[in-house]
């Protein structure tokens, strides 16, 4: 068996007494695609903040290539090699798209080595390649918040990818986009995994399919199911407390 | 150091943070809510002294506490409408901008004040106000506790009761609760949020006039002396944690006993240095305050 | 992006040559007073890197101001009086001093006055950092803490009379390294040294912002957590600019001493520490040479305007803080480059869906 990249273990987070996440055990191997769906407030994005270090857990512990990481501060848990895109564009809107993807490619972080004023040809070169990627070459020296809203989220993905992570977290990285930029994404995600292992979060279900990926179950903070798309489709418990609301909210088809 | 050293310097603490907090509740308040920090908030405090000062000029002296304090409220509170209609409001979601304005404000408001009255005005005690308990034997002779400052005393826990009952008991303050929460929601729900920001500045700008009404039965008050209580309120609201009102009672009391003791152990400003130190010692053990709300909203943002 | 850079550029270069030049058309007593309003220029740059730049609202600059300030006048103090006491210290009562206090003592080297005018700030400024901002402290409770800061630290001046002459500052003093700064050839070699390091303060911030260090400067102020999620650990880089700002303020507090021959509480106290961030923010604290302009320039205004106007100055101060505040957040740099450069004024968000990442970042 192949050693995990991440492993959650008895993971808990409460907020004022409401159980966000109980005992939760999720794995993900190593170049791999896992997708994350659940109804709203399933406790997808907890999960997520807990991975990253944004929420501390109350108990349990996330162990990534053999160490824990959940009292771990944030910029650590980054340079180890996890990064999050965020549900909302969490772009620097006042940096032009090149500094964006410039902080983000820098592999230097701490501010003594960042007293320069020009990047490694290295890391040109990955900027370049990642502004070819998410097709924003012509607008590298615009300034971040005068993207389109598609635009941004191609930025972030970017930003994602050119800090050349090992365990990338996908927060509805479809929120906003058209159904072909959606099958794009999809095909750009499907690509990253040569290199990457990727944890996608979404309620999409066409997206979701297009993954072609095991798919986890959350609700109310605990894990339902495990399995492929089609397992969890004809699951009856998951129909019952996801698919079947489908009359009442409708997925992003 | 004896039981009657002990008593006093105890009272003493208990009267200054009962100033303490009346000034602090409506910073407390607004901050929560807005996360505006009104510069000009001891300015309310002076100008609910000054307004004290006129209903006495105008009014027959045996009820003129009686009604500088409900008019000292309702003026602040009122002036406070009218800051937040014209300019606050233009300014949420920029709070280093909104303290820079305040602060203009408040140097506006002072030196209309000083220009109007360059030595302060003095609100005359009521009679019935200015004695004491002071015990002359027993083991506790020496005991003074002066009649207005058990006034302010149990002026600011009715206020802080009230307070407490609208916020847990009323609509308004269960509007004030959910914008608390989230601001968002509150308004999908049908919150109508600008009123409840507008109500909630407006009712903190008047606890402040109150404040200063109640100050003005201590001491005389002048142009600048917003001044001197402002910075430890907002102590008051950084140690007590973002907008909880009890957090605030037990940052007030503190302070106030802490200032109170160093103060006679050492001289006026080193107690300032020691409580300042204090004060940046507690943060780094909690540094958001004593009261943390720890919600998901607060958390979930990036 | 570059059009900016250029009239920035152009508009700093005109300055100076006009600075380096105004010996030749300016009288002694004008060349000493805008001497001292370039002085404070120099802290105005530290305040457009912490505010500007990175985010971060200190009102308390006028500590570091002090710090500097107060190192340099006790050196020239104990020059003047030679082997005596100084004077208010041989006039003390409470306590009453016979001998030079032993902090006071290592200030007759003009060596260790000058390292403290460096030192001292930066070390004040670096131990404040270090203690808020770890525990991530920041925004409008980091610049109430500063505030705080300085009415303790004024507090204590005024109260240690004998020691500091209190409410009256340290002044009476005339020679630095041996010149006389009263006299005219020594009015202006320190007019001269004052701009020329503002010029190379100058230089070094338009270096340091356009490093990677700047552009995280920038980012912190954008997004703090976004910024930590990136990888970056943003709470030396706080610490590092903060720092530098207090040497900036330090520096800026020793020459403003030596061109005003004084130097007391009410310079550095709370209402003059927010009256320079005040002068920054209407330059435009997102600009170095804005944040100069509108530090000279406000001085100057504010100095005659002042001493003409004394009872209603206040008033028509306190009015423009508002207005800062309402509609010039950026400045009258930012007003420039509307007009002349037609660029879209950047939307601010004015609705409260902006401040929940105000909060988690607070």
């Amino acid at each position: 068996m192949p050693e995990k990249l991440l492993q959650v273990e008895n993971l808990s987070v409460s907020f004022d007494g409401f159980k966000a996440l109980s005992n939760v055990y999720f794995s993900i191997d190593p170049l791999s695609i896992k997708v994350l769906i659940g109804p709203n407030g399933a406790g997808k994005s907890t999960l997520c903040d807990c991975i990253i270090g944004k929420v501390r857990a109350a108990e349990g512990k996330i162990i990534y290539k053999a160490k824990d990481i959940s009292r771990s501060p944030e910029y650590k848990i980054s340079q180890a090699g996890i990064c999050r895109k965020f549900q909302a564009p969490g772009i620097l809107e006042r940096l032009s798209v090149y500094d964006n993807l410039a902080i983000a490619s820098r592999e230097k972080r701490s501010w003594q080595q960042n007293l320069r004023l020009n990047l490694s040809k290295t890391e040109k070169e990955r900027i370049e390649e990642t502004l070819e990627l998410i097709g924003l070459e012509t607008r590298r020296d615009l300034q971040a918040s005068l993207l389109a809203h598609g635009e941004k989220q191609w930025l972030e993905i970017g930003m994602v990818v050119s800090q050349n992570p090992d365990l990338l977290l996908l927060d509805e990285p479809t929120a906003g986009m058209t159904a072909q930029e959606t099958a794009k994404t999809a095909e750009l995600i499907r690509k990253l995994v040569e290199k990457h292992t990727v944890l996608v979060i979404d309620h999409d279900m066409t997206f979701v399919e297009l993954l072609k990926a095991p798919v986890t179950v959350l609700h109310q903070g605990q894990i339902l199911k495990e399995g492929s798309m089609e397992e969890v489709r004809s699951d009856p418990e998951v129909i019952s407390v996801y698919l079947g609301r489908a009359h009442e909210e409708p997925m992003h088809a | 150091m004896d039981a009657v050293f002990i008593i006093n310097q105890a009272f003493n603490g208990l009267s200054l943070a009962s100033i303490l907090l009346l000034a602090a509740l409506g910073l407390a308040l607004s901050f929560g809510l807005m996360r505006v920090i009104n510069m000009a908030h001891g300015e309310m405090l002076m100008l609910g002294g000054v307004v004290a000062y006129l209903v006495q000029q105008n009014v027959p002296k045996s009820v003129s506490l009686w009604l500088a304090l409900p008019i000292a409220f309702i003026a602040t509170a009122l002036l406070g409408i009218i800051l937040e209609a014209t300019i606050i409001r233009w300014l949420y979601g920029r709070p280093l901008d909104t303290l820079l304005a305040t602060w203009g404000i408040s140097l506006i408001l002072q030196q209309a004040v000083i220009l109007w009255q360059p030595f302060g005005v003095s609100f005359v005690t009521p009679g019935w106000l200015n004695g004491q308990i002071s015990i002359q034997a027993g083991t506790l002779a020496g005991v003074t506790l002066p009649y207005v400052r058990i006034f302010v005393i149990i002026l600011s826990v009715l206020v802080m009761l009230g307070l407490a009952f609208l916020l847990r008991y009323t609509r308004m303050g269960l509007y004030v609760r959910a914008v608390n929460q989230s601001r968002d929601m509150a308004s999908a729900l049908g919150v109508n949020t600008r009123f409840v920001d507008m109500a909630v500045f407006a009712l903190g700008t008047g606890l402040a006039g109150l404040a200063g009404a109640a100050l003005a039965t201590i001491s005389p008050i002048t142009g600048v002396i917003g001044s001197s209580y402002i910075i430890n309120a907002f102590l008051v609201v950084i140690l007590g944690g973002v907008g909880s009102i009890w957090g605030a009672l037990l940052a007030a009391v503190s302070l106030g006993f802490f200032t109170s003791f160093f103060e006679s152990f050492y001289s006026v400003s080193y107690a300032k240095v020691i409580i300042l130190l204090l004060v940046i010692a507690l943060l780094q053990w909690r540094p958001k305050g004593f009261i943390v709300t720890r919600s998901r909203a607060l958390e979930e943002s990036a | 992006m570059s059009h900016k850079r250029l009239l920035g550029f152009s508009l700093a270069a005109l300055l100076f040559l006009a600075l380096f030049l105004a010996p030749s058309y300016l009288s002694a007593f004008k060349l000493s007073l805008l001497g001292r309003f370039l002085a404070l220029g120099i802290l105005g740059i530290g305040v457009s890197l912490i505010w500007g730049y990175t985010g971060i609202l200190s009102l308390g600059q006028g500590l570091f101001f002090a710090l500097g300030g107060y190192a340099v006048a006790m050196h020239m103090v104990l020059m003047q009086v030679g082997d005596k006491l100084p004077g208010f210290m041989a006039r003390s009562f409470k306590p009453r001093i016979t001998e030079l206090p032993w902090w006071w003592q290592p200030f007759e080297s003009p060596v260790f006055a000058t390292l403290m005018v460096f030192l001292l700030p930066a070390l004040a400024a670096a131990i404040i950092a270090l203690l808020v901002f770890w525990r991530r402290i920041s925004g409008v409770y980091f610049a109430l803490i500063t505030q705080a800061l300085v009415l303790a630290f004024t507090t204590l001046i005024v109260s240690q009379q004998s020691y500091t002459n209190g409410f009256n500052g340290l002044t009476n003093f005339s020679s630095i390294y041996g010149f006389d700064i009263n006299s005219e050839g020594g009015r202006r070699g320190l007019y001269l040294v004052t701009v020329a390091v503002l010029l190379f303060v100058w230089l070094l911030a338009q270096w340091l912002t356009r490093t990677h260090f700047g552009k995280v400067l920038v980012a912190i102020r954008d997004g703090e957590n976004r910024t930590r999620f990136l990888g970056y650990n943003t709470t030396p880089y706080k610490v590092a600019i903060f720092t530098l700002a207090g040497v900036l303020a330090g520096i800026s507090g020793a020459f403003f001493t030596m061109h005003a021959g004084i130097i007391s509480p009410k310079d550095v106290g709370i209402a003059p520490s927010i009256e320079m961030v005040v002068w920054v923010a209407i330059g435009g604290r997102e600009s170095i040479t804005g944040a100069v302009l509108g530090m000279v320039l406000g001085n100057l205004v504010a100095d005659s305007v002042s001493s003409q106007f004394p009872e209603s100055w206040p008033l028509l101060l306190g009015f423009l803080f508002v207005m800062v505040g309402m509609i010039l957040p950026k400045g009258l740099v930012g007003l420039l480059e509307r007009f002349w450069l037609h660029k879209p004024e950047q939307t601010k968000s004015s609705s409260l869906g902006s401040l929940k990442s105000e909060v988690s970042d607070a």
